[in-house]
């Protein structure tokens, strides 16, 4: 134990401050207005009392506070001997499978590399956005995927590995080193003491590649032929070309264009008017001729045909013009609000109004989106239909504020938050409030009492309003974020949102996301279950390894596709200079020799603070119980 | 569960006033659980001759069509109603115990009240006053018109001190057509001055009701040492000591209170107390039975 800055401990004469204060307090004068003095007559005059020290326990907290503040200043430390032990390197022979190794030729090459370097005490791995050890006799079954590579993760896996080899680790790397898998910091390359780096660069200079980079076009849509497709067409390290880009549906051509590709340049191509049968069609952008990296000569896309999907309303009319005038606005006007039978609607709105409760919790559990709009009736009843949360009462904006409330915590990684411009500007005047339970909370007051709520109840969603839509309780409807909130709500609860993205190798596809979905299966490109049952039954995220198409099933009409293509920051094949390459074995050198000699020190200020957070908090509550006592 | 919000200290906390309003009449509406004795069924009963002056939204066009003569329909609950509040806002209005202010308590009740009359469609207006008339809304049921009554309410705030013959001079002026007539006030002056000033009111006709808010702290003061006590509307200063308060202040007040509701009754007027801690339902309910009362 030890001090860093001992000087700090002088701050401690300001102790005397709260004492001084303590003692030298006085009570006020005591006055008061009263309405008349009419039935008053003139009594005798009021003792004032002195007062001398007192408040003992807030004079304690004020004094702890101080201390423990100057303490921390002060950088109290704790020094540990611990000494490390020695033992033996172990080779580690890492093989880069990123998109970019399947340029003509790599692969083969690191293949041999590795079989060179693998001795009979080394260990082979793979690596692209992370780490995989694997068994030596994988190595003639290597091949370059669709993802990125990324160093920055590398080394940070290579730190995790070595602490837990406990001893020295000789890492060779084998990789076409792509400039584009550089982190933007050099210190995020470090290594620690113990690790030695030996790097194996496939590829001297930058080879020209032509990419379809991207294709925008729309997951869903309600006629064939408003399908509209627009590629971006990329050359990299290139001369001026011309390109065939053909656009393929369902495995045929529909369309063929010529594109001129500028000297390391873009060129965008377009399509319109594809003829595409109800459900699911598998797409594609091809770029011919190809050139030497195939992965990224085509791209693959999935469009959705489908009808506009109707949703059950129960409510006052009021509500119901809102939300049907929300639901008109929106982009596409992919729903319609009532008219259908509820039990055949893949969501139900409810307004203050209802079908029978049991029916409607049977049919979300099978899969229906509820979206509950709560009102008076419902706190009067004191819990939330279907999902059952405890309603506590009601929240009024109070008068003391502004006189409105905020939603001032909420969770922007939901579309129907983010979309909706985070709320902001929406005034509250009146919420129920809702126990969340096992509810996600999107949206918050500021005191943490929920505006919006989405729960998974079997297989259906139910999302939760706090603030009735009678045009009283709140101005949301006003709002264009009104709009984009119900047109979210809407898809959320059919959950059309990303029906049919397109996604890149390597990243995770986790369709629980946001709600604890359960019971799907996903089939990968060649058809194979990509999760066990267990894994399915628990909602477990899959990583999208191989391109291809990829299908979730989920029943009632609500399959999933997606098409994974190889991650483009692949299409640059510029490597990292030379004199990079050749600084990083060093960095990682001398990080390593930096961190030997002294004793490790574990700093105590962050305890020391939060102990001081602790007297704070002890302070405050008995001052404002002091408070409130003299103002009583 | 709703009839916990006609509880003031919750309504306090409501920044909404007509929010207000509406949480107070649908949480007395449950207790009643809608009767329709109280008229708020808008079932069709008859059809009455238009008579100039009624409101052509009501007339029925199809009859008219038929028959060639004007016909307004009518619906149980419905009457020609004309509620006038009175609203005093001076400044003694502005005391506060330990609860709510006074003022903040008649606004309650004066929107609470004016929104139950609007879903009648009772005609509703409002004077608010000090020691001069200063808001004044016609009472009417046209379009708009609950919404100025609400903003009215919403704009009173404890102003100077109470002088209730020039200001009930005025509204003798205002009030031409018979109906309601609704005083919340604190009534701190004599008794007889306050009856002799609004007995008029009463005598061309209207049914008035007195509600006469008071905040418990004055009914009942609670003085743990001696205070200085300023006298809000006049500034004056006194030291009081806790027996008088305890004792012959409530004496004081007592009679005060027995004898403007003693007063109140022999003029014909109905006279209601409302301290600030209780419910606001009583008094809706009694503005509904004044109202069953007539025709």
């Amino acid at each position: 134990m030890g001090l860093l800055a001992p000087w700090f401990l002088a701050g401690l004469g300001l102790l005397a401050l709260p004492v001084y204060l303590h003692l030298l307090r006085r009570s006020r004068p005591d006055s008061k207005q009263f309405s008349s003095l009419m039935f008053f007559e003139p009594g005798r005059q009021a003792e004032l009392r002195r007062r001398r020290l007192d408040y003992l326990a807030l004079l304690a907290a004020r004094l702890a506070l101080l201390a423990l503040i100057l303490l921390a200043f002060a950088q109290p430390v704790l020094r540990s001997t611990a000494v490390r032990a020695g033992a033996p390197p172990l080779r580690l022979v890492a093989v880069d499978t990123s998109a970019s190794m399947g340029y003509r030729g790599r692969m083969e090459a690191a293949r041999r590399k590795a079989a060179e370097l693998l001795d009979e005490n080394a260990r082979l791995a793979s690596f692209d956005t992370r780490l995989r050890l694997l068994d030596r006799a994988e190595l003639a079954r290597l091949e370059a995927g669709g993802s990125a590579n990324s160093f920055g993760e590398l080394a940070r896996a290579l730190r995790a590995f070595h602490e837990e080899q406990k001893r020295p680790v000789e890492v060779h790397l084998i990789s076409d080193f792509q400039r584009s898998g550089l982190p933007g910091g050099f210190a995020e390359l470090a290594l620690p003491e113990g690790v030695a780096l030996r790097l194996h660069p496939l590829a001297g200079r930058a080879e020209p590649n032509w990419a379809v980079e991207s294709v925008r076009a729309p997951g869903r849509v309600r006629h064939g032929r408003e399908a509209r497709v627009q590629a971006v067409i990329a050359g990299f390290h290139t001369e001026a070309a011309r390109k065939t880009v053909t656009l393929l549906a369902g495995g045929r051509e529909a369309a063929r264009k010529e594109v001129e590709v500028p000297p390391e340049g873009r060129a965008t191509v377009e399509f319109e008017g594809m003829d595409l049968p109800y459900g699911f069609t598998q797409c594609a952008v091809r770029l011919q001729p190809g050139d030497g990296l195939a992965a990224d000569d085509e791209f693959l896309f999935a469009i959705e045909r489908t009808d506009p999907l109707p949703l059950a309303y129960f409510g006052d009319r009021r509500s119901e013009t809102y939300l049907r005038n929300a639901l008109e606005a929106a982009a596409g006007a992919a729903f319609t609000l009532g008219g259908a039978d509820w039990q055949r609607a893949r969501a139900v709105i409810a307004a203050g109004a209802m079908p029978a409760e049991a029916e409607l919790a049977a049919a979300v559990r099978r899969g229906t989106g509820l979206l509950l709009v709560l009102g008076a009736a419902d706190a009067s009843r004191g819990r939330v239909p279907v999902t059952g949360q405890k309603i506590t009462g009601t929240r009024y904006a109070p008068r003391s504020a502004e006189g409105f409330f905020l939603a001032s915590r909420v969770d922007r990684t939901s579309p129907l938050i983010d979309k909706a411009g985070g709320w902001e500007g929406v005034r509250f005047y009146q919420v129920i409030a809702v126990e969340p339970g096992e509810a996600r909370v999107l949206a918050a007051l500021s005191d943490g009492t929920p505006l919006l709520l989405e729960q998974r109840v079997g297989e259906g969603t139910v999302l939760i309003l706090t603030s009735p839509l009678d045009g009283v309780a709140n101005d949301f409807p006003l709002h264009p974020a009104f709009v984009a909130l119900v047109e979210q709500a809407a898809r959320r609860l059919v959950e059309w949102e990303d029906s049919t993205a397109a996604m890149a190798s390597g990243e995770i596809l986790a369709p629980a996301a946001g709600a604890g979905a359960r019971a799907y299966e996903v089939l990968d490109p060649r058809g194979q279950r990509a999760l066990s049952f267990a894994e399915s039954a628990r909602g477990a995220a899959v990583e999208l390894e191989r391109t291809g198409f990829w299908r979730v099933m989920r029943g009632a009409g609500r399959d999933r596709m997606i098409a994974v293509n190889a991650d483009r920051r692949e299409s640059d094949l510029a490597p990292v200079p030379e004199e990079a390459l050749r600084m990083w074995p060093a960095a990682a050198a001398a990080t390593g020799q930096g961190g030997g000699g002294a004793p490790p020190e574990k700093p105590l200020a962050l305890w020391i603070l939060a102990a001081a957070l602790a007297a704070a908090v002890v302070e405050a509550v008995l001052a404002s119980y002091y408070l409130g006592k003299e103002a009583v | 569960m709703l009839q916990r919000f006609l509880d003031p200290q919750i309504l306090a906390g409501i920044a909404n006033l007509e929010l207000t309003a509406k949480t107070v009449v649908e949480g007395f509406l449950s207790g009643l659980h809608r009767s329709p004795d109280y008229g708020f069924s808008q079932e069709f009963a008859e059809y009455r001759p238009y008579v100039p002056g009624d409101d052509l939204r009501y007339v029925d066009w199809n009859v008219y069509a038929r028959a060639g003569r004007l016909y307004l329909k009518r619906f149980r609950g419905e009457t020609n109603t004309r509620l006038t509040l009175l609203l005093d806002r001076s400044a003694s209005m502005g005391f506060r115990g330990r609860g709510l202010r006074k003022i903040d308590y008649a606004r309650f009740l004066a929107a609470s009240l004016g929104y139950l009359a609007h879903q009648q469609r009772d005609a509703v207006g409002l004077i608010a006053f000090d020691d001069e008339v200063r808001d004044y809304v016609e009472p009417s049921s046209r379009h708009g018109q609950w919404l100025k009554v609400l903003h009215a309410i919403d704009r009173a705030e404890p102003g100077r001190r109470t002088d209730y013959t020039q200001p009930f001079w005025h509204f003798q002026q205002f009030l031409r057509r018979r109906g309601i007539v609704l005083v919340v006030s604190d009534f701190f002056a004599p008794a007889r001055d306050v009856i002799s000033t609004v007995a008029p009111l009463s005598l061309r006709g209207n049914d008035v009701i007195l509600m006469h808010v008071l905040d418990p702290e004055e009914v009942e003061p609670v003085l743990e040492s001696s205070r200085v006590l300023i006298d809000m509307e006049t500034g004056e200063e006194m030291e009081v000591s806790p027996s008088y308060a305890a004792g012959p202040y409530r004496e004081k007040m007592r009679r005060h209170l027995e004898e403007l509701e003693s007063l109140a009754q022999g003029a014909g007027m109905s006279y209601y107390r409302s301290l600030t801690s209780e419910p606001l339902d009583e008094a809706l309910r009694r503005y509904l039975a004044v109202r069953e009362g007539r025709p």
